[in-house]
């Protein structure tokens, strides 16, 4: 049980920047989180909080105009430091992602099975009949029917949900400690979304994977996600057990993101939105980046940016009011 | 198969429409071919009697029934000016015009594609800028130019090859490589240029697709993503380039046979409209459609072939 709350991988202080003629451009300023062993956790944020770009820094896969600075601590190493063949190493072996479209993440002149095939061509040294028998077996895991057949399809033949499920096998199929999965259902209707969060839930059960959930849709993250890290113009915001979350949100933008998931007994009425939108990256302000949208803003918001306060032993917030009148 | 029907068809008309302007063509333009062939100082006599027997002299209503039979029943008819049947005339030049354009696409797929996908590679750092500069310069120059250094160079000055003439392949087959392998050079070096870039831009488009970053987060390195992902994905521009390449140099490299002194279906051609030729210059045209076809039909080919969606659409 002890191995529960090890710790897998700690991000401290993660800035990312884009370099500019002019100057640089943060889209990531000064983020920490931890997931532990076997944990699923959720970051939530609009689109365009830096959500992907933290994901892909997590991979070494930002663009080589970016600065990355700060810690990210795997299992004893800090990836940050790592040598390009090394990271090539981890990546699908130890951490690996799966991305939002599956139409467009899967190479379409290239047979779904032979996709899969290709990360244990990477990272083992099975022989090719041992590698097909893995990655029907792993075909058969993830739900998709009639493997054999299935190998030898190109992604434009399967249904989105297929799909997505051939990029998750290609996410396990090195049976990695975790899995990023950046908005993997947000591409799919409603019935499919419920099978394939299922199904991250089930290999996260199954395997000792710990898995990184993203998603602009606070509805889904609860539905999986163990801890949230709340995330707004490249800041955590606040930090909280799922349902802590719902029950008793500390910060304004993830009352405004509660408020606006669409309910039930809300059918047929507009549906609430947060005013204003998420700031480019370009902005640069002084006081709290939410306070232009906020409904309780007042002058030190202005001017001041908050600190993340804890109102709780696991619930952090980053506003001058929380855990007081809020 | 009911789309390449349509496009048959389409090939057909245009074909067609093309030979009908070229019959125009040769209406009005001055000078006509027993004129061109006997030369200004023969006798009025000696061009009356030749314009007879070429059939010049019938009415136009005629010489268009005549024209058209021909053209129906596939007889390309006789050469005014040689005398000797079109087909026979064009099928003595295939040769050449065939080797050189074997020979050159040999060397534009070997150079072009690898060097474009190097520059692809470094991007915007300095071997990509380089390879992209040196293409831009190679696209620049004009291959008259290019194959008279060649000739220079390799004929002349370092007397590895004879300069100009062609050796038959079944006479001599080491002579005939030696014969065009300087041509075809002269010929492919600005399709290598234009193949690098054509290349680089491929590439550096399907860069950008989710499908490189997923392939990377396998643990790919580079050279691998580019080789068994991207290549394959960025091909379908290149080949329609080379397609379009290929069916240019088919049809005559009329300023590269001239420097190089080469029988080819280009200097034909040229032969064919300054004297006149009407019958030799349809049955060129009707070679170049020709080619034309046979080109784009491979091409389809080729396609379905990389791509299975493009399979799946003719089907359907
Ligand atoms: N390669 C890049 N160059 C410049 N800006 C970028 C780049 N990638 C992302 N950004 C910017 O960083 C911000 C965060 O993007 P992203 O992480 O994709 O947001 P999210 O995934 O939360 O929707 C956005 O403002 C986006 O425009
Ligand atoms: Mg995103």
């Amino acid at each position: 049980m002890n191995c529960e709350n090890e710790s897998l991988i700690e991000i401290k202080d993660l800035k990312i920047g884009f370099k500019t003629p002019e100057k640089i451009l943060h889209a990531v300023k000064g983020i920490s989180l931890e997931v532990r062993k076997r944990e699923i956790v959720g970051i939530v944020g609009e689109s365009g909080c830096g959500k992907t770009v933290t994901a892909l820094s997590i991979m070494r896969l930002l663009p080589d105009n970016t600065i990355v600075t700060g810690n990210i601590n795997f299992s004893g190493i800090n990836l940050l430091s790592l040598k390009e063949d090394e990271t090539r190493e981890i990546r699908g072996r130890d951490i690996s992602m799966v991305f939002q479209d599956s139409l467009s993440s899967l190479n379409p002149l290239m047979k779904v099975g032979r996709q899969i095939d290709e990360n244990l061509m990477i990272h083992t040294s099975l022989d090719n009949r041992d590698r097909l028998s893995e990655v029907l077996d792993i075909m058969d895991k993830v739900g998709l029917p009639d493997p054999e057949q299935t190998y030898e399809k190109y992604p434009h033949e399967l249904s989105g949900g297929m799909r997505q499920r051939i990029a998750i096998s290609i996410a396990i199929v090195c049976n990695p400690d975790l899995i990023i999965a950046d908005e993997p259902t947000t591409a799919l209707d409603v019935t499919v979304q419920a099978q394939i969060l299922e199904l991250l839930r089930k290999i996260n059960r199954e395997s000792n994977s710990s898995i990184v959930f993203i998603s602009h849709n606070l509805g889904v993250i609860r539905e999986v996600c163990s801890k949230v890290y709340v995330m707004y113009a490249g800041h955590i915001v606040e930090r909280a057990p799922a349902e802590t979350l719902f029950t008793n949100p500390g910060h304004p933008y993830t009352m405004g993101l509660i408020k606006a998931l669409p309910k039930l007994e809300s059918k047929g009425k507009e549906l609430f939105d947060i005013r204003g939108r998420v700031p480019s990256i370009a902005d640069l302000t002084q006081g709290c980046p939410f306070e232009p949208r906020c409904d309780y803003s007042f002058e030190r918001c202005k001017k001041e940016f908050p600190d993340l306060k804890k109102i709780d032993s696991d619930h952090e917030v980053r506003c001058f009011l929380a855990g007081g009148i809020l | 198969m009911f789309v390449y029907l349509k496009k048959l068809f389409a090939m057909f008309l245009t074909v067609l429409l093309v030979l009908l302007i070229t019959f125009v063509t040769f209406e009005i333009i001055p000078g006509n071919p027993a004129l061109s062939r006997l030369g200004v100082d023969a006798q009025e006599s000696q061009y009356e009697a030749l314009a007879a027997e070429l059939g010049l002299n019938d009415p136009l209503e005629i010489r268009l029934s005549r024209w058209l039979k021909g053209l129906f029943t596939g007889d390309l008819g006789i050469s005014m000016r040689y005398s000797v049947p079109v087909s026979e005339l064009i099928l003595d030049r295939l040769p050449v015009t065939i080797s050189l354009a074997v020979m050159a696409l040999v060397l534009i797929v070997l150079i072009g594609i690898p060097l474009g996908i190097v520059s692809a590679k470094y991007g915007e750092r300095l071997p990509g800028i380089l390879i992209t500069l040196i293409s831009q310069i190679g696209m620049a120059i004009p291959s008259f130019w290019s194959g008279i250094i060649l000739i220079y160079i390799f004929g002349i000055v370092l007397r590895w090859v004879s300069p100009g003439g062609f050796v038959p392949w079944s006479q001599d087959a080491y002579g005939a490589f030696k014969s065009l392998i300087l041509p075809a050079v002269a010929i492919a070096l600005p399709s290598i240029a234009s193949i690098i870039r054509y290349t680089r831009n491929s590439i550096m488009d399907q860069m950008k697709n989710d499908y490189v970053q997923l392939a990377l987060s396998k643990g790919l390195n580079l050279n691998s993503v580019l080789l068994r992902h991207v290549l394959k994905n960025a091909l379908i521009p290149i080949i329609t380039v080379l397609g379009m390449i290929a069916a240019n140099i088919l049809g005559g490299s009329i300023v590269i046979e001239q420097v190089f002194t080469l029988p080819g279906v280009g200097r034909l051609l040229i032969n064919a409209i300054t004297t006149r030729d009407l019958p030799l210059v349809q049955g060129m045209v009707l070679y170049i459609a020709f080619i034309i076809v046979v080109i784009n039909f491979f091409i389809d080919i080729i396609y379905t072939v990389i791509d299975p969606r493009i399979r799946l659409v003719q089907r359907g």
